[in-house]
């Protein structure tokens, strides 16, 4: 076949010109299928970065009897970074420890209630995956239920990290399931969209192949057609995503952000994300224009 | 020379109905041809057989010697590229002007613009629309839109015009325009089949006129009659 991009070119641009309603609704509906799937996508993104970050706040903390020798403390923390769910571990003693409870109450009454140093000193244990803090914990727990020796008291939040963590699983899930269904329920819509711009032109097809159009001679206009449906409605998506994160999102999300230090948030831009999400929107809006006038045509070019 | 030949040919659809019954027939170079017969009684199907848009269930088809129905999908363009067909309802595109409804078909099979420009006004003028060539189709009458498609069929000068019910929508004056028409095509050496119904025109051609019923051949006659 000879390609003549002066004939496609032109058959493609002078189609929209005539069949502008169909070329609106299919743009107007990839503009929204897509709009929704990436807000919620952003979403979703931001909001698991702020439990992923609320969960890395998880720390356990062990607090060591006073009469705890040296040794005991050197050995104590010498197996405790053997583990390999744990990411730090640090030593408070003591006195760093009533320091803290000093910086920390400055000014007030109860400084001048405290006799001596009643505060013990402590290990506090930042885990790689905080979900195992439980595991961690039962490693100080001794079968009979007590706490192993020179161990007074483990604490860690017990049943608030239980919760948050069953919660952030199941929300995580559910969001996940809602993209894809989202996701899929964009492509079958604008997959109809194009088979009905397609199918209105049929007779299009018919005539073209009954003077001998090749099948690619066929496809090819309506093959530019869905790419550039897909390509002006993405990009619109994109537009509508931008204002809206920059005016609404960008607000909630930095209050959050000051409250919580998370520091991964896309709307944010303090990452890259938000720029692969947007290429990710044009990328898929054109391949499901692409791909969508594609398969749709297979049923009219077979004669 | 056989410029079409069909030898033992049956057509069964997939819903069983038998269109066609072990036809053999011939058609020379430069013939004109009459298939007639009852509704239903196989004259579109051979249309279809010869375009290959539908295959033939048994038996082989020739055109100009070559059998058509072992044909790979990607040369069926080719052999349409040969053969013109005209059909009742025109099938012009609504939002094309005369001129570009007979500019596609050039246009499709990949013919530069500057031949476009010279055969398209040239076969308007055949048909007696060269008034009309930026008129759409549904400023055209129905002889006019008839016209058009018989000139969509004919610009690229193929050796076989096939004509499905070509006056099935039109009045007997516009019909006898069209007939005047083919034959003049047919005079220049194209062979013509055209499929009808009406007596009247078959009657005043004096052609070959070949008689189907129920999916068989009951007459071929030379200047037949109805
Ligand atoms: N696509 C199809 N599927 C099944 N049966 C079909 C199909 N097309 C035609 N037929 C049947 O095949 C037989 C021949 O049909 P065909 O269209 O060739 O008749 P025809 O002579 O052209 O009739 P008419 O004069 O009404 O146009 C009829 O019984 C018809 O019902
Ligand atoms: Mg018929």
């Amino acid at each position: 076949m000879i390609f003549r991009p002066r004939y496609f070119f032109g058959e493609t641009f002078s189609s929209l010109k005539r069949n502008f309603l169909m070329f609106f609704t299919a743009v107007t509906t990839v503009a929204i299928t897509l709009f929704i799937v990436g807000f919620f996508f952003i979403l979703v993104y931001d909001i698991q970065g702020i439990l992923t970050s609320v969960k890395s706040q998880v720390e356990l903390a062990v607090y060591l009897k006073d009469n705890v020798t040296e040794e005991f403390k050197n050995y104590l923390e010498d197996q405790i970074k053997k583990w390999d769910e744990v990411k730090e571990v640090t030593y408070v003693s003591k006195e760093q420890a009533l320091e803290k409870f000093k910086e920390e109450n400055e000014g007030s009454e109860i400084l001048k209630e405290i006799q001596g140093n009643p505060l013990p000193a402590s290990f506090e244990i930042k885990l790689k995956s905080p979900e195992k803090v439980e595991q961690v914990a039962l490693r100080f727990m001794t079968k009979e239920g007590g706490y192993i020796e020179g161990v007074d008291e483990v604490i860690y939040g017990q049943n608030y990290v239980k919760k948050l963590f069953s919660i952030t699983a199941i929300a995580g899930s559910i969001a996940f399931l809602i993209i894809i269904m989202l996701f899929l329920a964009a492509v079958v819509l604008i997959f109809n969209t194009i088979r009905l711009s397609i199918h209105a032109r049929r007779k299009e097809i018919e005539v073209m192949k009954l003077v001998g159009a090749t099948n690619w001679f066929v496809r090819i206009p309506f093959i530019f057609e869905g790419l550039f449906e897909g390509l002006i409605g993405s990009i619109i998506s994109v537009i509508l995503l931008y204002f809206l994160s920059s005016n609404l999102i960008i607000r909630g999300e930095k209050a959050i952000y000051d409250t919580l230090h998370v520091k991964d948030l896309a709307i944010l831009g303090s990452n890259n994300i938000i720029l692969y999400i947007y290429a990710a929107i044009i990328i898929l809006g054109c391949l499901i224009g692409l791909l969508s006038s594609n398969f749709a045509l297979k049923r009219y070019i077979r004669i | 020379m056989n410029m079409i030949e069909f030898r033992n040919v049956t057509k069964i659809y997939e819903d069983n109905t038998v269109a066609l019954k072990n036809i053999n027939l011939t058609i020379k170079k430069g013939e004109f041809v009459f298939i007639v017969g009852p509704s239903g009684s196989g004259k579109s199907t051979i249309i279809k057989l010869l375009i290959r848009e539908i295959p033939v269930t048994s038996g082989a088809i020739f055109i100009a010697g070559r059998n058509i129905c072992n044909l790979k999908t990607s040369r069926i363009p080719q052999l349409r590229r040969n053969i013109g067909s005209v059909f009742q309802d025109f099938k012009l595109l609504p939002n094309k002007t005369a001129f570009e409804n007979v500019a596609f078909a050039l246009e499709v099979i990949g013919k530069p613009s500057y031949v476009i420009k010279v055969q398209v006004p040239q076969v308007l003028k055949l048909v007696g629309l060269e008034h009309k060539m930026h008129s759409y189709p549904h400023q055209l009458s129905a002889g006019e839109q008839q016209r058009v498609s018989i000139a969509r069929a004919f610009v690229n000068r193929p050796p076989i015009l096939l004509a499905d019910e070509p006056t099935g929508n039109l009045d007997p004056a516009t019909s006898e325009g069209i007939m005047k028409l083919l034959s003049r095509i047919n005079l220049i050496g194209t062979t013509v089949a055209m499929a009808t119904h009406d007596k009247n025109i078959v009657n005043a051609m004096r052609r070959r006129v070949i008689e189907l019923e129920d999916g068989e051949i009951i007459r071929d006659q030379q200047r037949g009659v109805y």
